[in-house]
């Protein structure tokens, strides 16, 4: 067992939505430099778990605590600013702007000249280039000057995923970074995601579909079903038990 | 960082105030009387830019500029009827802050909404301000409105001694400086990272939120400048127009300015410019030709609506226009002008 402080710990966590249990009393916690796949069916409460652990929704019960500092009742903007960034489960950006003014603004946004009026953004070169090189880490350069529906949903999804990494976090929260991605693309997407990921060293959760994928790249799998964690180890363990197998992987793995 | 939209540069902007300034003494000798609209077109287009920016922008649509618009234009107006203050400038300054604080206030609730909703409470605080110029006659002179003497610019001409049409002239370039520099400004603010900002903000608010942005204080900011450029445009209206009236504060101003976006193109920066120019021209013409002009003005925005979506800078994306500019660049690279 890790004995150092955990950048994450989430201890005991609730949201119901009326009757509906989405995360029920849900507790782990995330150390530095940890890659965690968060699986579970539709309906398990892994979009809710981080919307509750990004700021996005606020938590009935329970508490979420970031480098041992309670923050569950810190709004968004304010969690983004101690080093918590998410993507989303749709490509959430700017539609009507370049791909590079979309990470050039997510850069701008952390070093703080979000409110710079009377200069263009094309000549806040220092910006620019830390985009392109952004870009580069995940092979997005060559597009850098379309429109986001000139390029391809893979594209998109990286698009997504570097505006988060753009704002430089300690933790990372990617929502379904492959949805909406043919089976054929997804191993290519996700895999500049994680040599992103594993080229910054940022902890990350990321929720995923797809067991080919959780299984060759997780390190650590939190397997949810009904708001509650199932299972919460290294993926030969997750893979081994019992209960998981059945509500999770329909006996495809045994 | 390729921009496919036309004429988003400050190069376009000074060829506009170029041609504005070039076309008045030509429209002068040959259409006596026209020219005015010129100076007309240029004022308003300053409003515009100002709903724009709000608009293409920042994604909230307002139904109410007329009600900064009105606060420039009365600020000139009561500043001359009750401390006899003739300095334009100052007159714009008065007119700014009044603008600034009203869009302050309003915006502290208003920005917090959206869509229809926004734009109402815009329309609303606007109606507000109508109601108060048209009751309060005695203070605002009520319908009759309040006259506008000659006003001085630049801290010392005094322009009283003017004639008619020396006047209208000399005023023309005066407020086409005033265009000038204003519309470059805008030019810096929707294309500095804060414009950016807007756009993300209004393409993907969450995202926004996701970035650390507080989209509130930046809706309110938007606004607020938004608010300026109306509240300029009021006050320079005034002298040209040498009376202030309720209308400058009534919901068809608002119309007019919505529509001159639409018809110029909100997508496009010079959109806005080019459609309170074309705008005023198309109201003389409406005016002259039946009594119900309003009629003609409907007919062409749901034309414009259904055919050019776009608006005028819209027809530049078509195949024919772009084949045109080809054919301009390679006679410019073989001639060399």
């Amino acid at each position: 067992m890790n004995t150092e402080t955990p950048l994450l710990e989430v201890s005991n966590l609730r949201k119901y939505f009326g009757g509906v249990r989405a995360v029920d009393g849900v507790s782990f916690r995330v150390y530095e430099g940890e890659l965690i796949f968060l699986i579970g069916p539709n309906g398990a409460g892994k979009t809710t778990l981080v919307n509750l652990v990004s700021g996005y929704l606020k938590p009935d019960s329970g508490l979420i605590a970031f480098n041992g500092r309670d923050i569950s009742r810190l709004d968004m903007a304010s969690r983004v600013k101690l080093g918590i960034a998410r993507s989303f489960q749709f490509v959430n950006v700017s539609w009507s702007i370049s791909l590079l003014e979309n990470i050039a603004i997510a850069i701008a946004s952390r070093r703080g000249i979000n409110l710079s009026m009377l200069r263009s953004l094309e000549s806040h070169t220092d910006v620019i280039e830390e985009a392109i090189q952004l870009a580069k880490l995940v092979g997005l350069e060559k597009n850098l000057d379309k429109l986001p529906l000139e390029v391809s949903q893979g594209d998109r999804k990286i698009l997504d995923v570097v505006m988060t990494l753009a704002l430089k976090p300690k933790l990372l929260l990617l929502d379904e970074p492959t949805s909406g991605v043919s089976t054929r693309d997804k191993f290519d997407i996700i895999d500049r995601i994680v040599s992103a990921i594993k080229a910054t060293g940022i902890s990350s959760i990321i929720v995923e579909h797809d067991m080919d994928i959780v299984f060759s790249y997780a390190n650590r799998i939190i397997a949810m079903h009904s708001g509650r964690i199932l299972a919460d180890g290294p993926p030969e363990d997750v893979r081994s038990r019992e209960d998981v197998r059945a509500v999770l992987l329909g006996g495809l793995y045994a | 960082m390729v921009r496919r939209e036309i004429g988003n540069n400050i190069r376009s902007i000074v060829i506009v105030a170029v041609i504005a300034g070039l076309l008045y003494p030509v429209i002068s000798s040959i259409m006596p009387g026209w020219e005015v609209m010129l100076t007309y077109g240029i004022i308003l287009a300053i409003a515009a830019l100002g709903f724009n920016l709000l608009f293409n922008y920042t994604g909230l649509l307002s139904f109410g500029h007329a009600a900064f618009v009105g606060l420039g234009a009365y600020a000139v107006g009561l500043s001359v009827k009750y401390i006899g203050l003739r300095i334009l400038e100052v007159q714009v300054l008065i007119g700014v802050l009044l603008s600034a604080l009203l869009a302050l206030i309003v915006g502290f609730i208003a920005v917090r909404y959206r869509g229809i909703f926004f734009a109402i409470l815009m329309l609303v605080t606007a109606q507000i301000l109508w109601g108060f110029y048209v009751k309060f006659y005695h203070i605002t002179g009520g319908t009759d409105g309040i006259r506008i003497p000659r006003p001085t610019l630049f801290f010392i001409y005094d322009t009283t001694g003017l004639g008619y049409h020396a006047f209208n002239m000399v005023y023309h370039y005066y407020a086409l400086l005033w265009f000038t520099v204003l519309a470059i400004i805008m030019w810096y603010i929707v294309n500095s990272p804060f414009g950016y900002t807007l756009r993300v903000i209004k393409d993907a608010e969450t995202r926004a939120v996701a970035l650390g942005v507080n989209v509130n204080r930046y809706r309110l900011l938007a606004l607020v400048i938004s608010a300026i450029y109306a509240g300029i445009a009021g006050a320079l209206y005034a002298p040209i127009n040498r009376l202030v009236t309720p209308d400058l504060a009534y919901w068809t101003l608002s119309g007019k300015i919505v529509f001159m976006s639409i018809l110029g193109g909100t997508m496009y920066f010079l959109g806005p410019i080019i459609g309170a120019l074309t705008y005023v021209y198309l109201e003389t013409i409406a005016q002259r030709i039946t009594i119900h002009w309003y009629l003609i003005l409907g007919i062409t925005i749901i034309a414009i609506m259904f055919f050019m979506p776009r608006g005028l800078l819209g027809l530049t994306e078509l195949e024919g226009f772009k084949k045109m500019a080809r054919l301009f660049s390679a006679l410019r690279l073989q001639f060399k002008f």
